[in-house]
């Protein structure tokens, strides 16, 4: 089997999931960085997606040459990364709310929650040589459930101050409305996905899983960044 | 999710549409208390000009009529004399004729601008005698609008109106101040003072007048006074209009 075979092989057991989301992203990309650039939080979008994608490419390259790496060292490379992309994540989204949410309250508690998030992180790096890899991989998903969780209360803040306060822009004109629904639907569908992860993984073979990576995870992470592309082409700053 | 996001747009509409209902409700609210502030002040203006000429000018011209009625062509002495009168009484009414006409016209503000115009209007006053004035003037000055400096000399005239009309002074000051974004008025008298909760009708509509007008520049108007301690008025007007 080519390499080249093998990558298609590797979608197809996804079910294209991947491709699409990654075809979203990378549209996303492009769309901030021809109309967006010059926003400050544009360009943090954009480094984040970017090094979102960068991870991915890897990933594939690392599964379809694998003859190449020490065994072990994909799956070690998937839990190390993983989390690190929610961390970047979330401190961009929380950044990103820290922008446009006008509560004192609610943002000094975006500083806690990233500060605890942080730490969890690091505990887990620092303590993952004495886990084994299936331990690790259920404490990173763990991590990526405890990030989508830290994403809703700000999501709720924001919706709870567009209804409260009066503006004259139409809703779907308003650049944060995207984004915000994007994170929205994402963490809300994510959730069960990543709190279960372990348990759908030992529940059948690897179709299943594939099913639900594609229908929790995959679906509403395109939707995410083709939200994030409509809030760049609204052609208003990102924070309104 | 669907159903989340169509409730989220239908609430938000709503919103929106009550928000600009209310928001021409006060605009439609703000431009009739203008309209009526307009009405009143062209009402007042009105009856100003109806009092002058019943007390002053009307007087002069019915004595020299009266005069004129007696006129005996036999008696040389006294006619010269009531010729002489009428002559006084019918100058008399011209000049207040006069006086009412330049109070009124504006065409010296759209030709020489509010200082000029204020200047003439000081001289005018000084020229009664009731009682010194003192201009000063600082900072750079600076065309404005017609309308606005139109408006701003109508504020001092009422003011200084007042002052001969109740405050019983004998030295006033006007100190004009212009910086980059707002001219501040200074009228101070050493007259009577008065209560602003127990002054009369005619101060009370002057009063009002001034602030209306002060309101409609986007300005705010500050009255300190007591009863006698003479009085001064504040203005602040900002020199550019604050459009929606």
């Amino acid at each position: 089997m080519t390499h080249f075979e093998k990558f298609i092989q590797l979608l197809q057991g996804s079910y294209y999931a991947d491709l699409i989301a990654s075809i979203a992203e990378l549209t996303a990309i492009i769309v901030g960085i021809r109309y967006a650039y010059k926003s400050k939080i544009a360009r943090l979008f954009v480094f984040y997606m970017s090094f979102d994608l960068i991870i991915l490419i890897i990933d594939w390259y690392m599964s379809v040459y694998n003859e190449k790496f020490p065994a072990h060292f994909y799956s070690k490379f998937v839990c190390y990364t993983n989390p690190l992309i929610g961390l970047v994540e979330l401190l961009v989204y929380f950044y990103y709310f820290h922008q446009c949410l006008s509560s004192k309250l609610v943002k000094s508690w975006l500083n806690i929650l990233a500060g605890i998030y942080l730490l969890l992180f690091i505990l887990l790096v620092v303590t993952s040589f004495q886990y084994s890899n299936n331990r690790f991989q259920h404490n990173s998903y763990m991590l990526g459930t405890i990030e989508l969780f830290f994403l809703l209360p700000p999501c709720y803040s924001y919706f709870s101050q567009i209804m409260n306060k009066k503006s004259e822009i139409e809703l779907l004109d308003k650049p944060s409305f995207w984004i915000t629904l994007g994170i929205f639907i994402f963490s809300v569908i994510a959730i069960p996905l990543f709190a279960a992860q372990f348990f759908f993984s030992t529940l059948s073979g690897p179709s299943i899983f594939s099913l639900t990576g594609l229908l929790f995870f995959s679906i509403p992470y395109a939707l995410n960044f083709l939200f994030l592309t409509k809030a760049f082409l609204c052609k208003k700053p990102l924070t309104i | 999710m669907a159903a989340f996001i169509l409730y989220l747009v239908l609430a938000y509409r709503k919103r929106q549409n009550q928000f600009q209902q209310s928001l021409e409700q006060i605009k439609l609210e703000h431009d009739r208390t203008l309209l009526s502030s307009k009405l009143e002040m062209q009402e007042q203006t009105f009856q100003h000009i109806s009092r002058e000429i019943h007390d002053n000018i009307n007087l002069s011209l019915t004595l020299a009529k009266l005069q004129l009625n007696t006129f005996d062509w036999n008696d040389k002495p006294a006619s010269e004399q009531k010729m002489k009168t009428s002559i006084e009484l019918l100058s008399k009414s011209i000049a207040e004729l006069s006086d009412i006409s330049k109070g009124l016209n504006a065409d010296i503000i759209i030709q020489q601008g509010l200082i000029r115009a204020l200047e003439y209007e000081i001289d005018r006053i000084r020229q009664t005698g009731l009682f010194t004035i003192d201009f000063n003037l600082t900072g750079e000055p600076v065309y404005m609008d017609t309308q606005r400096e139109l408006i701003i000399f109508r504020i001092i005239q009422e003011a200084f109106n007042n002052i001969i009309k109740h405050a019983r002074a004998a030295k006033t000051g006007l100190h004009m101040h212009y910086d980059l974004q707002l001219l501040t008025i200074t009228i101070t008298d050493d007259g009577v003072g008065f209560d602003t909760q127990l002054s009369g009708k005619s101060r009370e509509a002057g009063l009002k007048n001034m602030m209306t007008r002060t309101t409609m520049l986007g300005g705010e108007m500050d009255i300190n006074t007591r009863p006698g301690q003479g009085t001064a008025l504040n203005f602040t007007i900002p020199i550019l209009p604050n459009h929606d």
